[in-house]
Order: structure tokens, then sequence, then C-alpha cells
């Protein structure tokens, strides 16, 4: 066997992973091969075409030289546009090919300068997941127990609305409507279905059900910001190859979360510039990394506090632009004095060379970037040390100094829709969308949705954030209604998840695509639409496009839109508002009535002609530096009042980990290895995970192991270990590599779905707690240990 | 006569396999049958990664023992593979040595990259290559890649007897 066929056989062997359950033709339609002509009549997305080559040519043996000629090329056909709607930076544009009613084709718009063409690998078979024979087609109510081995019959629309509306009606009267809770996160992020503040919550609004905070993922970040910078801006990031010389990615995989960002940092690499990576975990940038900090996880504000003050004790620093546009610079100072290079080397487990090397490179760049990665705001103080990494750009005096520079977390900064209007928040909850970082005000009793288990289980949790004690008891929830969203996967601590969703007392209503491990708990299954299926509007959070996704064909069997069953429900709620009666174009031209400059303006209609279009948002910071910043004093500022008034802080600084070595050495000498979450290039959240080219492309699921830490265990690469902490405990097969994960620390990919990966989900060990900002979730602070199983 | 090529960067290929699921997509085939395979970044824990399908030889085996006829290779030097013709008998997957025929499950008949032939003759990119987020995967004339840097040699790939059409941009 020669190395060359290898490369075959390493991944067939290598991956391992028996795809049994498939379930899928696998595109019949595309099968099927025809000698036709090329296609003509194509639209809007169409490829440029030329037709120069006699398909008719054979050779000797009569067969024919002119290639494959699938049916699903050849057949004449109308092209659509559509927007890839998982929660992912790149919000891929893709074209979509239709004949007779059926998408024969599918591909990434090449008039996307950010995705190019391009969709991920998780995305490329979404004809497969379209006309998968496992769709969820029609309602259903269960027949047999809840969970694992779940079964269900058909019922029809008109009854399923009907039980749900009934059971909702009872419970209003007996219990009161806060005993019903909606689930909702990202499982679809167009703005109309889904997104954070979908229209349909105006169901749930109006029910004055308990209302959920969409908080799974980036919300310590985005909190913790604008106590500094008074909002945040991001920069176009196709600008970064030609100007940018240093690119920091910090806390990020971008190969996996936004994949198509990485060719522009490679941009930067090849007009030479440097690139540093500050990961505990071995990512593909660090190929060509300059430098690889493999930071202990959770320490990140140390870091940044000890580069500060190297950059102020050696003059690096743009002090004409810390005078010009920060205020109480000499606190932070102080609070930088506290850490000098070998308290920092102690604290962050690297070296104090690597600390001095990372300073002077970033303080001698005359153009940088700090990518803050939203990995980094998924700790229990994450928010902080978001923005802590954000200090430093202050100091050099990155920020607007051209199209490129400064930090950058996620371009949702510039999304401009009126989710308020759809979602009738100030209408209905009588109370505005929350601004970034401040308490919610309202009345209502709240949850924020990574804590559905402490909800359904009735338990107490002491939220500041949400106005103080929140008593999940009083009453307990009866109902809970979950769409966009897969909590039996996403969801940390899942066995307290889990142990609410079994409840003989609770009424479950699961509204997916197909058969989620969280549909398996569900009295009443409600079909819903792909991408295809349904009208929605989209804007990129890692580009500055925005994007129309066209319905391209009828649904599939009897699912129905978010939107159009929230309308039933309300309907059979006996609400008459005529917010309950809006099309879908209603909405689109709500959510565009803030006539936008970034969405460039634009129309519905313009949308609905072009498919996307790049928001013209300027140079990032430029309107701040010239007209003054969101902040109190229009300064960015060091020592804002809210940092102290609601964390207790006074300037970005350390706050040891809850679960780490230096603030529970006795937790950490149970559980002395820090198991990192990450995402896989195969899967996102709560989807994917019952797809056959991406349960077997991950293959066998892995622990990432330090070559000492394994060896310290007698683990050698391949071995089956268990993981376990006081939450819960799991198995994987240990890959053990030198160099590729920090001492004292792990990383398992998150989002798989047990019965396909045949282990459990990585949740089982990971925290709810609300983190330090924005009522995030901390599921990388976790502990736990490692044995040989 | 001309010649076609890949040319892949291998110093900025991500190992994401993309490409592989864009070409088993594109062929319509069952899950995991994979005419283009590519390295994983995830399983290899570390580059350089590759990306390798039919390389369109100069000298292809392939065509060689095919009983029917059913590979050929075309004026542009890209090797075709017609399934009407195609009774599946594997001699295409033995005598390459570089294992690039497949079985396709579907119609019980190989399958293999004919480089989207039946696209490029309309003016458009391979599968994989449009698919590819790096942009690192690209096809051309032998010569056009040559004169881009690409190179016989790659990490991880033996340049056989058959005339390989895959050129790389060096690593280093």
């Amino acid at each position: 066997m020669n190395e060359n066929r290898d490369i075959f056989l390493m991944s067939d062997s290598a991956r391992g992973g028996a795809v049994s359950r498939r379930g899928f033709l696998k595109g019949s339609a595309l099968a099927g091969l025809s000698l036709g002509v090329a296609g003509t009549g194509l639209v809007g997305c169409a490829p440029k075409q030329q037709t120069d080559t006699d398909l008719s040519d054979t050779g000797e043996s009569g067969a024919s030289v002119a290639g494959y000629q699938y049916e699903a090329e050849t057949a004449e056909g109308e092209w659509h546009h559509n927007a890839c709607p998982r929660n992912c930076y790149d919000t891929c544009a893709i074209c979509s090919k239709v004949v007779d009613g059926r998408i024969v084709e599918l591909r990434g718009n090449k008039d996307n300068t950010y995705t190019a063409g391009g969709t991920c690998v998780k995305t490329q078979h979404y004809l497969d997941y379209l006309y998968s024979e496992d769709r969820i087609l029609y309602p259903m109510k269960r027949t047999g127990q809840k969970g694992p081995g779940c079964t269900f019959e058909r019922i029809t629309w008109e009854e399923a609305i009907d039980v749900i509306a009934t059971r909702w009606k009872e419970i209003i009267a007996e219990d009161g409507p806060d005993a019903i809770a909606p689930y909702t996160f990202s499982g679809h992020f167009g703005f109309i279905n889904g997104g954070f503040y979908p229209a349909c919550m105006s169901l749930f609004y109006k029910m004055k059900a308990t209302v959920v905070q969409p908080t799974l993922c980036a919300s310590a970040g985005m909190a913790s910001f604008p106590y500094v910078f008074g909002g945040r801006f991001a920069p176009d990031f196709e600008e970064a190859p030609e100007n940018l010389d240093l690119y920091v990615s910090w806390g990020s995989n971008e190969a996996a979360s936004a994949s198509h960002s990485v060719k522009f940092i490679a941009g930067v690499h090849r007009n030479g510039g440097k690139i540093i990576v500050v990961n505990p975990i071995y990512t593909p940038l660090c190929e060509w990394a300059d430098m690889h900090l493999k930071i202990t996880s959770g320490t990140d504000s140390a870091l940044a506090l000890g580069v500060s003050k190297i950059l102020i004790d050696e003059g690096l620093v743009d002090q004409e632009f810390i005078d010009t546009y920060t205020k109480d610079f000499e606190a932070y100072k102080q609070e930088c004095d506290k850490w000098n290079t070998a308290h920092t080397a102690e604290i962050t487990g690297l070296t104090e060379q690597e600390i001095i090397d990372f300073a002077h490179a970033y303080g001698t760049a005359d153009r940088s970037l700090i990518k803050i990665g939203e990995n980094m705001n998924r700790h229990a103080n994450g928010g902080m040390m978001c923005l802590s990494a954000s200090m430093l750009p202050v100091l050099t005096g990155q920020l607007g100094k051209n199209a490129a520079t400064g930090w950058w977390y996620s371009t949702s900064c510039w999304w401009g829709m009126d989710n308020d209007k759809t979602s009738c928040g100030t209408k209905f909850r009588e109370a505005a969308m929350p601004a970034d970082g401040k308490p919610w005000e309202s009345e209502r009793r709240t949850y924020a949705c990574q804590q559905v288990g402490e909800l359904l289980n009735g338990m107490q949790v002491d939220n500041v954030m949400n106005g103080g004690m929140q008593d999940y008891g009083a009453p307990l929830v009866k109902s809970l209604y979950v769409f966009n969203g897969n909590p039996m996967v996403s969801n940390p601590n899942r066995n307290l998840v889990e142990k609410g969703l079994l409840r003989e007392d609770l009424f479950t209503v699961v509204h997916d695509i197909f058969i989620t491990p969280t549909v398996e708990y569900a009295d009443i299954v409600l079909p819903a639409p792909t991408l295809f299926e349904s009208e929605d509007l989209h804007q990129s959070y890692g580009s500055l496009w925005v994007l129309h996704n066209e319905q391209t064909i009828e649904p599939l069997g009897e699912s129905k839109s978010n939107w159009e069953t929230a309308c039933l429900l309300a309907k059979a709620m006996g609400y008459d508002d005529p917010e309950f009666d809006r099309s879908f174009e209603e909405l689109a031209n709500e959510l565009l009535s803030k006539n936008s400059p970034q969405y460039g303006g634009a129309t519905y209609e313009d949308l609905k002609e072009k498919g996307q279009i790049k928001a013209e948002t300027g140079v990032a910071w430029a309107k701040q530096l010239s007209e003054g910043f969101g902040t109190p004093s229009t300064k960015i500022e060091f020592a804002p009042e809210g940092l102290k008034t609601w964390h207790g802080v006074t300037v970005p600084s350390h706050t040891p980990e809850p679960e780490s070595e230096e603030a529970a050495p006795e937790l950490y000498a149970e559980y002395p290895i820090h198991l990192l979450s990450n995402n896989s290039k195969e899967m996102l959240n709560g989807c994917f995970g019952n797809l056959p080219d991406n349960v077997h492309l991950m293959g066998t699921p892995l622990i990432y192991l330090n070559t000492e830490d394994a060896a310290a265990r007698d683990i050698k690469d391949g071995d089956t270990v268990l993981i376990f902490n006081e939450r819960g405990e799991t198995t994987r097969v240990a890959r053990v590599v030198e160099g590729f994960v920090a001492k004292g620390h792990a990383q398992v990919f998150k989002s798989t779905w047990d019965s396909f990966a045949e282990v459990e989900n990585i949740n089982v060990t990971t925290r709810s707690d609300t983190v330090d900002f924005g009522n995030g979730t901390g599921y990388q602070t976790n502990l736990v240990q490692i044995e040989k199983a | 006569m001309t010649q076609m090529g890949f040319l892949l960067d291998q110093k900025y290929c991500i190992g994401c396999q993309c490409c592989v699921v864009a070409c088993n997509t594109r062929h319509g085939l069952m899950p995991t049958v994979y005419p283009r395979q590519a390295s994983s970044y995830q399983i290899e824990c570390g580059g350089p990664y590759i990306s390798v399908s039919c390389n369109h030889c100069d000298n292809p085996a392939c065509v060689d023992v095919c009983p029917t006829g059913a590979v050929q290779k075309r004026d542009d030097g890209i090797v075709v593979h017609d399934p009407e013709v195609c009774i599946g008998c594997y001699s295409c997957e033995a005598a390459c040595p570089y294992g690039a025929p497949h079985e396709n499950e579907i119609n019980n008949r190989m399958v293999k990259c004919d480089m989207c032939a039946a696209r490029l003759d309309k003016g458009e990119d391979p599968a994989c290559v449009m698919a590819c987020p790096m942009k690192v995967l690209t096809v051309g004339t032998i010569e056009d890649l040559e004169a881009a840097g690409g190179v016989a040699e790659g990490v991880g790939f033996t340049v056989e007897s058959t005339g390989p059409n895959i050129r790389f941009i060096p690593v280093a």
C-alpha cells in the first residue's frame, strides 16, 4: 500500500464512524444521468456560462467524453437566492435552481465577496437536508414515554393547535400565564422567523408568559463593551489583507466558526503581516502563526493587563490617542501596575518571554486587529475577559485607524432591523428591548435560556440583571414551547434540563425540522420548514452583508413557518390583535422601517430584487472619534460608573474563575482539567448532529489531551477515557498529539446528538450559571477529571 | 495539446474538507462516498493538509485497463468516465496508484473526478474549486499552474509514474 492510497484510506479508517442511521436516499433527482443539453434560462444567481463544447463528442468505444452530464445541471430551471439561516458569522449567500417545483442544485453565490461562492463543509449537502427522509412533515402527538424510546402518531394541524390552545388556557386559568414559557434560541437566524427576538415572540409577550432571554452565545461580550466604549463597532473584515500588519486571533477558531473569514487572515499573512494566536488549543491558524500563546483558560484578563503594563512601561502606547479620546487612564494604569510580567506568567501559564514577545509584537505593529472570540465570552468572567482584550487597541490608538484595525467581536453591532416592532416588545411586553449591558426592565418573570433546567425544576435563581431573585417554583412552568432550539444538545447542565423535560406534568411542544434529541421529550411535535420553504431577512455577524432569503419552493409535507404557527396559536387563544395578521411582507417592511444606513437604506423591494446588499458602514469608530463616544463623558472610559454599579469593579480587571486553581483549590484538586467544549467544523449548536456526512467526517468523538496530562494518567492516543465532574459524566476516545493542547486542558467538540455520536453530549458536564455580563453562558468554565476507562 | 490539472496552495489549506462534500454532492453520491479526499485538521491535528482527487494523469492507468472504454482521456487532458458504458468492474480502481475511482452504490458503477468537465466546458468552476473557502484549490493548464509557482511535489503526495497533473504551491 503506497502513501498515496493512504491519503484516501486514512480518512475512512481514522474517522471510523458507522453511518447506519442515515435514512437518506441520496439526491435521487441528482443521481439520474442523462445526456441533455446545457441549461439555459438562468436568472439572478446564475453563474456565467457559455456553451462551446460539442457534447455529442465520443471516443472510440462509443463512450462520451463530455464528462458527467447531470440532469440537475443540464435541465432548464430558475435560479433563486437564499441565505444560510444558521447562527454563524458567515451567513453564506446561496443560489438554488428549481426545476418543476423541486430544487435540484445549490451553489454558493459568487457575488457575495465575503462568502465568495462557498458554503461550508456543514452545508454543502443542504439539498439532502431539505429532502431528507427523516424530516418531520406532519404534526404528531406523543403516544408513549418521554425521552429516548418515544413514539408519536400523526395528527392534523387543527387537532395540534386545538390541543395546545386548550391546554394553555387551562394552565393560564389554574396557574397564570407565567406557567407557560417559550424556549428559543438561534436554530433559524432570520429576523422574521428567528434571530433572538423573532416575530413569534409577540404571541408569548401577548400571553404574558415567562420571558426568555437569548443568552447562550455572545451576550457576555456584547454586554461588557458598551460600558467602556458606549457601543461597539466592527471593521470590514474583507479589508483586512490590505490594511493589517498584525492579526491577533484571541479565543477563537475561525476555521470552524467562520471558515470564510480565514482567507482574509491568510491574505494578511501573504502580504507579510504577522499572525498571533491566543488559545489553549491549536487552531489551523497556528500553521502559519508567528506565535501561539497557549494561555490557561479563564486568565485572559490577566494577560491583557500584563501586556498593557509592558506597553505603558516601555512607551509603546499612543499617548496622544489616550489623552484625546479616553478618560480615567490613570485608574487603568494603576490596575496594570499590579501585573508585572512574572505575576502575569504565573497566572496565565505562559512564560515571561512569551508575554514580552506578544507585547512587543503588538506594541510595534502599525496597523493591527484583535479578533475577540466568542469562546472567550463563554466563561464565568467572559464579559470582562472580552473587555480586557479590547483595551489593547485603545492603548495603541488602533481604533478607526483604517477600515480593518482595532478590535472586533461581531458585526451584529451594525444590525439595524427593528425587532422590537416585529416581536411587539414595547407593545405587548410593555418594555423595550434591553440596551446593551443594562438590566432588563420588565415586570415579568424572566429566565436566561441556559437556565431552562432551573426553570423546569422550579429552582430559585438570584439574578441581579433580571431584577433580583427569580422564583421558578411559583408558579412552576407547566408548558414549554420550543422553537428554533434544541436544548438537549445546546444547553449546558444537560442532566438538569433532561430531568425537567421528563416531568410528566409538563406539556411540551417542539417545532422543528428533524426528530432532535429535544423532540423526543415533546407531547406535541410540529413540522418546521427549511430555509428553502420560508421567506426571511438576514444580516451576517461576520461580514457586512444583508441578505434576502426567498421562499424557493412550497413547504414540504405540512410544515409551517414559526410565524404562521404563532399566528394560528394566537387566533386559537382568542387574540384578535391585527399584529397576528401580518404578512411576511409587512414584517419585512417593519424590520427595515428604520431606513438604516447600516443596511444601506435598502428597501424590501431592493433586497428581494438583488438578494443581497453590502452595508455601507464607513470606517468603524470614525464617527465616534470625530463626534464622541456613546458614554456619559463621550470618551472611552477606563473606569465607567456602570462597571462599579453593576459589577463591583473599577476598571477592566482580572477575577479568578469560580472553577480554577486560583479561586477553588479544593475543587481543582479533585477536577484538575479545564475542559473546553468547542465548535467542530461539522456541527453547529443544535444543528447537523444527525446528518450522515457530518457525523462521518467528524468521526469517533474525541477528547484532545495534553501529552503530559495523558501520560500522568497512562492514557495513550486511541484509548477510551472517562470524563466527569459533579454535573455528569461521559466518555470519549483520546487524541494525544504533542503541542496541540495546553497543559491542564482538554478539548471536546460540542453539538453532537447522542444517538448518532453514540456518547453523551459534552453538556452533561457544563455549567448553566449566568456569567458576569449579559446573563451569558459559561460553557468553558468547566473543571473535570479524566481517567482511563 | 493542453493538459488541465489541479493546483493546491498547501500552505494555506486549512483541512476543512469542504471540497470533499462539495464533490460528493455534485455527483449525487451516497453519504461518505468521496471521489475527492482531503485531510481533516481535526483528525490530523497539524498540517500541511492535502486535498486530492483524480490527478488526470499523463498516462492514466485507469484508461489502459478499462475493458469497455468507459474511461477516456480528453484532448484537454481531463480523464473522464462514462457511467453508461461502465460495468462497475473495479479494474480502474485497482489500477489507479491513487485509488481515485470509487464505487457509486446508487448505480453500481464507478465514479471519479472528471474535473467537473461539463461545468468547465460552460465556463464554470468545478464544485470543489467553487466551494473552497480559502480559494487555495484551483484548476488550469499545467503551464499556467507552473507559471503560478506550482511544483509537482507536495507534502504527503508521491509522484507516481503515471504522471499526475496536480501541482502544489510549496509550504516553505
